[in-house]
């Protein structure tokens, strides 16, 4: 069965013409012959939520999402499941008292929560490797990682086994996986989603947004999650900014984002213009610093000593670590949070001289899991994504460029706060390529 | 980071390191040699 747009679906369920629960069940037969993906940690109670939605619906209920099916990442609050971050420190914790903020929204409209998905544990990592429940498979090349954290998210979304999911972004954890796995991220402007009931990484940073197969559901899964109602805008004749800083880590195929992006956005009279925000080169230390002190703190009360030193694994050994040493050195904070500062006002000047700026989403196609990467490519492996994190900004990922082997790199664009609309409207652009 | 520094940090990390303690050490340290890209930026430019 192909998977319809979300509206398309909704219709067909309000209209009779397939159950909720009809659906449900496609999705969770799909879910159970795609195992190997190892894309879902938990699964939920769906079938008797979708049942619930029937009735609903049958008593005239129209929500937004009525009848269809999602997921969630494993680090977000359901009531009544574990939630395990991926980590084995927190496997036998006890079953969630409630549902976080952004489940609320989803089944306010009707949405039915298929199950919780697989992630970097903690969120702390960008390949879907350091899951205490084993590592996400690509489904474009089961040889290679989906991306992180919102791996399982991603995957879920680009193999259709659901029709949209939840991810968390702090320095890219939604875009990098969706342009890996050929779908659509955002990271919406932080705080546009209430994130109470997500377990927190780093609390200026993390937001909560949706992968989703294509813009129109993103705008729909946004607009239900934030409360915003986005318009539509006449994309013609706008100013594309390019940072000039970000070409050094350009290769050959995400130069064919930027030529596929400035050849779709020409056909529209967009002009095109170069900006200079040096900070960007920083980033990943204001996040390595920033981050990980924020991360260290939230962690802090999690386990004893023993438990840590036996069930965390390295990656998050490792930025707690960092964590408390930059905590211990308040002029490393200080130093980060003015280069921040300067990142922020940067990127608002170069705002200011263009409607949006477009970049690869991610510095290469999905990497493969036994790949030797370079200090230098895993040092910058966020640098398009990290900057938008950083100031707050919102950031949505296209798919754009597809390879002959059939792995994906997608186009970044990032605009003003608050300026999700224009992100859709231009993100649509790349769709119709 | 010092050796002696490392030792107090994960204390305070609450991270029980058993045998682990060197190669824990020199994953941070590799981590922490980067930040000195900070030092290419005046955070004090910007408030201008």
């Amino acid at each position: 069965m192909r998977i319809d747009r979300i509206s398309d679906l909704r219709q067909k369920i309000l209209s009779g013409v397939i159950s909720s629960e009809e659906i449900t069940l496609e999705f969770l037969s799909r879910i159970e012959k795609n195992k190997k993906l190892n894309c879902f940690i938990t699964m939920l109670d769906a079938l008797e939520q979708a049942r619930a939605v029937d009735k609903k619906i049958k008593d005239g209920f129209v929500g937004r999402l009525a009848g269809i099916p999602v997921a969630i990442k494993d680090n977000m609050r359901y009531k009544g499941s574990v939630t395990t971050c991926g980590s084995a420190i927190l496997q036998d914790a006890l079953p969630d008292a409630y549902d976080c903020e952004a489940v609320k929204k989803l089944k306010a409209e009707g949405a039915v929560i298929l199950g919780k998905t697989n992630m970097d544990e903690f969120a702390m990592g960008s390949s879907n490797t350091s899951s205490v429940f084993g590592p996400v498979l690509n489904p474009l090349d089961n040889g290679r990682v989906p991306g992180g954290s919102s791996g399982g998210s991603a995957v879920a979304v680009s193999a259709e086994l659901c029709c949209a999911a939840l991810g968390s972004d702090t320095g890219g954890s939604i875009r990098q996986p969706a342009s890996y796995c050929g779908v659509v991220g955002l990271k919406p402007t932080l705080g546009s989603i209430d994130g109470n009931g997500m377990f927190a990484l780093s609390q200026d940073m993390d937001q909560i947004g949706p992968l989703t197969r294509n813009v129109d559901d993103c705008k729909l899964m946004f607009e239900v999650l934030s409360g915003r109602k986005t318009v539509d805008i006449d994309c013609r004749g706008l100013k594309i900014g390019f940072i000039k800083e970000f070409e050094s880590r350009y290769n050959d195929d995400t130069r064919k984002v930027i030529e596929k992006a400035k050849e779709l956005l020409s056909d529209f009279g967009c002009t095109f213009v170069e900006l200079s925000a040096p900070s960007v080169n920083a980033a990943f230390a204001v996040y390595l610093v920033l981050g990980n002190a924020q991360s260290a703190n939230n962690l802090r009360n999690i386990g004893t000593s023993e438990e840590r030193g036996k069930k965390l694994g390295d990656e998050v050994k490792k930025r707690v670590i960092i964590g408390e040493y930059v905590l211990s050195h308040p002029e490393i904070v200080d130093k980060a949070k003015r280069v921040k500062s300067g990142m922020i006002s940067e990127l608002d000047r170069a705002l200011n001289e263009c409607d949006a700026i477009v970049s690869p989403t991610a510095p290469s196609v999905a990497f493969t899991f036994d790949e030797n990467r370079s200090k230098d490519e895993i040092v910058y492996s966020d640098i398009f994504t990290q900057p938008a994190s950083i100031a707050g900004l919102p950031a949505l990922s296209v798919p754009c460029y597809t390879r002959n082997d059939g792995l994906t790199v997608g186009a970044q664009i990032v605009a003003r706060k608050n300026s999700e609309s224009l992100l859709f409207s231009l993100g649509r652009l790349f769709e119709n390529q | 980071m010092t050796k002696q520094e490392f030792d107090i940090i994960i204390g305070k990390a609450k991270i029980d390191v058993g045998n682990d303690c060197d190669r824990l050490f020199n994953i941070v340290n590799a981590a922490l040699g980067s930040l000195c890209i900070l030092e290419e930026y005046d955070g004090d430019a910007y408030e201008n």
